[in-house]
């Protein structure tokens, strides 16, 4: 006959145990020392010495040892270039998560565009591979990765905006046919996004028949071949140099910034539909009152799930500043604006360092990075320089080596930096256990693991989760969880992690 | 008015209305209340804050010197909208 407590069976005909949802530390103790689940404590010997209730990982010999945290510092080279003369205004560059490498184009001083692949190394060098010449009379490229090993890549051509699909192979990439999306790009950078939800592309450029304007464009990929949707008017002006796109795979929109007037810049928010896009109405948040001097980067920030709006500040004596923004329904809402760089400050862009849970800001030279909270910044306390050697760059973060490739022009040649912002990077994700007493290296002592109750806590909140913090600590909050406090001195391992 | 000049060399940053916080923290600096702008490279031991000042009236940040008294023309200062 199954046992009840209040109607509600807690052990069943077969003697087993239902409906548990906690039981108290004394409990789960004797239950752990009886050897019932599996759980407790387990021996293993140290690699290094590990002081009562440390956090310990497994190491690949079947050792442990205590969690271990390592800072790099922000470091920068200049490396190699792909090409000789150049066009001294912005290059482009994407990073190709099928190969592990970037692509990179750029406009040469005899309006030809060309686009490479390159390869990452060790320290702060990059190897391209052969270049491509796209296009002739051609110029202000633009890239976007849209997986698969596949790019698109947007250029001006004989003041007509043109589109094609690169296709990575190696350290080799080769394009389809050129498809003409509008019949004026002027020489404006025609931002493109990939809107991973819709599997399109869109691409901003201009309307030169009435309603003249700058304009969105969706565009159909199929192999390497594209065709485009019908355009949209964003605003009467042309395309300026602070109009930029991305796409914010949250909600699953279109994020677009575009001057709007003489004194006011304005976000947009796009709904894609078959091969239409739907606008939002325009919120004007006027970072800065110049007019296309000002130039602007929009990033979408994947940690933070938050789109970064760096700018130029016309209002502010030109100073590097950047503004964090959230969709919600179709507004683009951004936060108080946060200086970076408090001088004059051109050639301003920014790339998601994700590892760790960063951004990577530039600005003529500097580059700093940033932890993005939900309406503001928090910026490193250095700005790192990487002198004259590289402006108007396509940035390209590869995960992978943790570095930055800044593709852009080093005085009227091609120039290329590469770097890391200051990031830290912990092994707490390998956990196994906390450790019951001080174990000296190379000697065996018992770890409390997985279902087990270790007693070697000081100062816990009883009742609260825990996590393992990047420097093995216990903390309230983080994104690797561990037990509960069943005291200030006891935590209950509820967490596996095999 | 307000500036905002570096304790190095006193060179004037920024310049704002007088009615304008400034809020010099450890770690930043916060204009506005309710907050409209951080200053994330300045603080309260590399900046000062002047007040009740009269700016030169073709003032932009890093033309002048100011030292709690006179405003000083930056000879190395070039105009970064005619770049």
């Amino acid at each position: 006959m199954a046992f009840q407590i209040n109607t509600t069976e807690v052990i069943s005909d077969s003697i087993g145990l239902n409906n548990i949802a906690s039981v108290d530390a004394t409990t789960a103790a004797s239950i752990s020392a009886a050897g019932v689940g599996g759980g407790g404590t387990h021996t293993f010997t140290a690699d290094g010495a590990i002081s009562a209730g440390d956090v310990v990982v497994l190491n690949s010999d079947g050792t442990v040892s205590t969690v271990t945290q390592t800072t790099t510092s922000a470091s920068d080279g200049s490396s190699n270039a792909i090409g000789g003369s150049i066009y001294n205004y912005w290059s482009t560059a994407c990073y190709d998560a099928n190969s592990g490498n970037v692509v990179g184009a750029y406009q040469d001083n005899g309006s030809r565009v060309y686009c490479a692949v390159g390869t990452v190394g060790t320290g702060n060098t990059v190897t391209w591979g052969t270049q491509l010449q796209v296009d002739t009379s051609s110029g202000t490229p633009s890239l976007v990765s849209i997986g698969g090993g596949k790019v698109v890549l947007t250029y001006s051509k004989s003041n007509q905006g043109y589109a094609r699909v690169g296709t990575v192979s190696g350290t080799g990439i080769s394009f389809g046919s050129a498809y003409q999306f509008t019949s004026y790009a002027g020489n404006s950078r025609c931002p493109v996004a990939y809107d991973v939800n819709a599997d399109k592309i869109v691409i901003l450029g201009n309307i030169v028949s009435s309603p003249f304007g700058k304009q969105c464009i969706v565009g159909s990929i199929s192999g390497t071949t594209l065709s485009f949707g019908s355009a949209v008017l964003i605003n009467s002006r042309s395309l300026e140099n602070c109009d930029q796109i991305t796409y914010d795979p949250v909600s699953q929109k279109i994020a677009i910034v575009a001057q709007s007037s003489n004194s006011a810049v304005s976000s947009y928010v796009g709904t894609v539909s078959g091969t239409s896009i739907t606008l939002g109405s325009a919120n004007s948040f006027n970072p800065g009152a110049g007019g296309s001097l000002r130039n602007g980067a929009l990033l979408y920030d994947p940690t933070s799930q938050k789109i970064l709006y760096s700018y130029s500040d016309d209002n502010n004596s030109n100073y590097a500043t950047t503004k964090v923004g959230s969709i919600s329904g179709t507004t683009l809402s951004f936060g108080s604006g946060v200086v970076w760089r408090s001088a004059s400050s051109s050639n301003i862009t920014s790339v998601e360092f994700t590892n760790a849970g960063k951004v990577a800001f530039f600005a003529g030279g500097y580059y700093i990075g940033g932890t993005v909270g939900s309406t503001s910044v928090t910026f490193d306390s250095t700005l790192n320089y990487v002198g004259n050697t590289v402006s108007y760059p396509g940035l390209a973060y590869v995960p992978a080596k943790n570095k930055v490739v800044a593709n852009g022009a080093n005085g009227l040649f091609h120039g290329v930096e590469v770097f890391n912002i200051e990031y830290s990077s912990t092994d707490n994700e390998t956990w196994i256990g906390i450790s019951t007493e001080a174990i000296s290296d190379t000697a065996t002592g018992a770890i409390t693991v997985f279902t087990g109750v270790n007693e070697q806590q000081t100062g816990l909140t009883t009742g609260s989760k825990y996590y393992v913090a990047g420097d093995g600590s216990l903390a309230t909050s983080g994104s690797v969880p561990i037990g509960r406090a069943l005291s200030a001195t006891k935590l209950l391992i509820d967490e596996g992690n095999a | 008015m307000k500036t905002i000049t570096r304790n190095d060399n006193n060179i004037s940053l920024f310049l704002f209305a007088d009615d304008k916080v400034i809020d010099l923290q450890a770690d930043r600096v916060v204009i506005g209340d309710p907050e409209e702008l951080i200053i994330a490279d300045c603080n309260s031991s590399n900046v000062t804050v002047h007040e009740n000042v009269t700016e030169p009236d073709d003032w932009f940040g890093w033309k002048y010197f100011y030292d709690g008294t006179t405003w000083t023309l930056n000879p190395d200062w070039v105009d970064p909208r005619e770049e």
